[in-house]
């Protein structure tokens, strides 16, 4: 039993609360907790370190939604429609009764959602066994149409940022012929840039340093008076639960939606179904219910096209993609037929991460609620002292640190302009893929680019890809005229 | 700020950089290659290529755009503050090497408080030696990987 061992078992624990109090701290997002823990996981074993991240991943969007209720303030953008009724309901001095909903709707969604990586994820992993270079090539070609979804309202910024990302990835050496690409004779870029500097120098600084531009906010402290959420309130809000679980789970599984989208999705369909759909927004608990089930059904649903096919669905999936890498594994059809017990390992984890998120949540309400009154002015220098550590402690090479402040400076600039960095990220990740089997393809077919269309999967896949670009365009030139 | 067409720009000057020095300096080619699409450069070019028009696109469409608003919650003294912290961030890059983790990240911890306005030395200081060294000492004991100490080997060798 790969699983069985206490360092698991705590790790994971540890990754659950360490995510839920960060997740708690407005301004620290889930992605930049799960990057800064990255460097910790290096010397443990696979299963250990990815488990202790997806404890933080799993806490970070519970706690996310904890200042979203206390201080109206959403820890994480997921949390962002908790906040519609979770703070009427704390300015009423119910904030314990919605914090109780928020976590017991948190834990049944990510369930659900667990259940169904389980059940999914093998079956599509049997099916990626018939892929070879030019279906891996289509298939990546269209996972990169989730950019368009981790874009925002700024699609044209997010493709440039992608393509700045599929840039970046090419320093180094090439992989058919061993010549230079843009590494000028530096020797450290002979192997191209590493992942996590580059990760934490775009998410994590870029934040630090905007915080020095912006106002400090003198917060206003929400003593957790009144009474638990009853049984009877888990009883009228159990429907919304479901049907929100069932909506994270579906968009969750969908590379690029991610937990917001899923969570408004959801608010509206219980708002939609309500008896007093005019009490959604001034305060209604099943408002909490739905927002917080269709925000944590995601949580594991994101991991079945990771798992099964090796595509990152959201950030975080590409950083623990990465982790993945770093520990010499390749998520993918070919790990769950050579590494087998590492995925039941990571199963086991996963289903028992839900009930670490209800003790965790249960026993540190009152804590994290201290904690996220740390002011930024003392928070933030702390943490850029971890940035560098971390950044240095990935290959033991300050030429690491360089990059990460580089990334960081260039991170702001794009935050400054309003580029996403999402997009650069998953783009930096999967282009040495796309690269890769784009040009192993052509080799096979001597250069001709009919390869990309030789079988019934490359043409199912072109057919999502320009599905995806057509819908995202109609998307986006609605939302520009209703702008304008 | 004109963020839309800032960003246009830097996309078109980055490709253009790409497409007419980066690309043909920066990437060696084989004496002899099979097929064009085989090319260590043909990928970068597709890709510069995209960059430029997307850039044309982002600055094409800015034409509309009004000058953003500075955000409410910005500091009066954001520019400064900005400009401070990263000065600090080179120096700290800069001086890294020789100052060592733990001295440079004390350094740098106390410099980035009092940027911040956090100015009670009772409060800073203990932080700005604590956390470098439990960091120092995480890494070392725990994740068994050696830092470098600088200035401060003379203290911390052995330890």
């Amino acid at each position: 039993m790969l699983f069985a061992t206490w360092q698991n078992i705590g790790l994971l624990g540890l990754g659950v609360i360490i995510g839920t109090f960060v997740g708690a701290v407005p301004g620290m997002t889930t992605p930049m907790a799960v990057a800064l823990t990255l460097p910790f996981t290096f010397t443990l074993n696979p299963v250990s370190g990815i488990l202790l991240l997806l404890g933080v991943y799993k806490g970070g969007i519970y706690g996310g939604s904890i200042t979203a209720i206390l201080i109206n303030a959403p820890g994480t953008p997921a949390a962002s429609c908790t906040v519609l009724d979770g703070y009427p309901l704390a300015q009423r001095g119910e904030a314990r009764r919605a914090l109780d909903i928020a976590l017991y709707a948190s834990c049944i969604a990510d369930f659900f959602s667990n259940i169904s990586l389980i059940l999914f994820a093998g079956m599509l992993a049997s099916l990626a066994l018939a892929f070879g270079s030019p279906e891996v090539f289509t298939l990546i070609l269209f996972s990169l149409t989730i950019i368009a979804g981790v874009s925002g309202d700024q699609l044209l910024k997010g493709l440039g940022s992608a393509a700045l990302g599929l840039i970046l990835a090419t320093i180094g050496l090439d992989l058919i012929y061993g010549t230079d690409r843009f590494v000028f004779g530096e020797v450290q870029l002979m192997s191209g840039l590493n992942f996590i500097p580059v990760l934490i120098g775009l998410f994590a600084l870029p934040e630090i340093i905007a915080f020095y531009g912006r106002k400090e906010v003198a917060r206003e402290h929400n003593p957790l008076a009144g009474k638990g959420a009853s049984l009877a309130d888990l009883k009228s809000c159990l429907k919304s639960i479901v049907r929100g679980s069932f909506i994270g789970v579906i968009l969750g599984a969908i590379p690029g939606i991610g937990g917001a989208p899923s969570a408004f999705l959801s608010y509206s369909e219980a708002k939609r179904n309500s008896k007093t759909p005019e009490k959604f927004g001034t305060g209604e608990i099943e408002g909490v219910a739905a927002a917080e089930s269709g925000n944590n059904g995601v949580a594991g649903a994101t991991l079945i096209p990771l798992l099964a096919l090796g595509i990152p669905g959201d950030i975080i999936t590409a950083i623990i993609l990465g982790a993945f890498m770093i520990h010499g594994l390749r998520p993918g059809p070919l790990l769950f037929q050579d590494n087998l017990s590492l995925i039941y390992a990571l199963f086991i984890g996963i289903m028992l991460s839900s009930i670490y998120l209800l003790i965790v949540g249960k026993v540190s309400i009152r804590l994290i609620s201290r904690i996220a009154d740390i002011p930024h002015r003392i928070l933030f220098p702390i943490v850029l002292v971890l940035c560098v550590f971390g950044a240095y402690a990935v290959n033991n090479t300050i030429f690491d640190v360089g990059v990460m402040f580089a990334m960081g400076f260039i991170g702001f600039g794009m935050l400054t302009l309003k580029i996403p960095a999402a997009p650069f990220l998953i783009a930096f990740i999967l282009g040495p893929l796309l690269e890769d089997n784009f040009r192993q393809s052509l080799l096979l077919a001597k250069g001709s680019w009919t390869i990309f269309f030789s079988s019934p999967i490359c043409w199912l896949f072109w057919g999502l890809t320009v599905i995806a670009v057509a819908v995202l365009l109609r998307r986006n030139i609605r939302s520009n005229a209703m702008r304008n | 700020m004109k963020r839309d067409l800032y960003s246009g720009l830097i996309f078109i000057a980055l490709g253009v950089a790409l497409l007419t020095i980066l690309v043909p300096m920066g990437i060696v080619e084989p004496r002899k290659v099979r097929f064009a699409a085989l090319s260590p450069s043909y990928y970068p070019r597709i890709v510069a290529g995209v960059l430029l028009l997307l850039g044309l696109a982002v600055a094409w469409r800015s034409r509309r755009e009004t000058t953003a608003a500075p955000a409410s919650n910005r500091h009066p003294n954001a520019t400064g503050r900005i400009a401070c912290f990263i000065a600090l961030l080179g120096a700290y890059a800069l001086l890294l090497p020789w100052l060592g983790f733990v001295a440079a990240g004390f350094l740098g911890l106390l410099a980035a408080f009092w940027i911040a306005g956090e100015h009670r030395l009772k409060l800073v200081l203990p932080l700005a030696v604590l956390v470098p060294l439990m960091l120092y000492f995480f890494f070392l004991k725990v994740a068994l990987i050696p830092i470098p100490t600088g200035l401060l080997t003379f203290l911390l060798q052995g330890v």
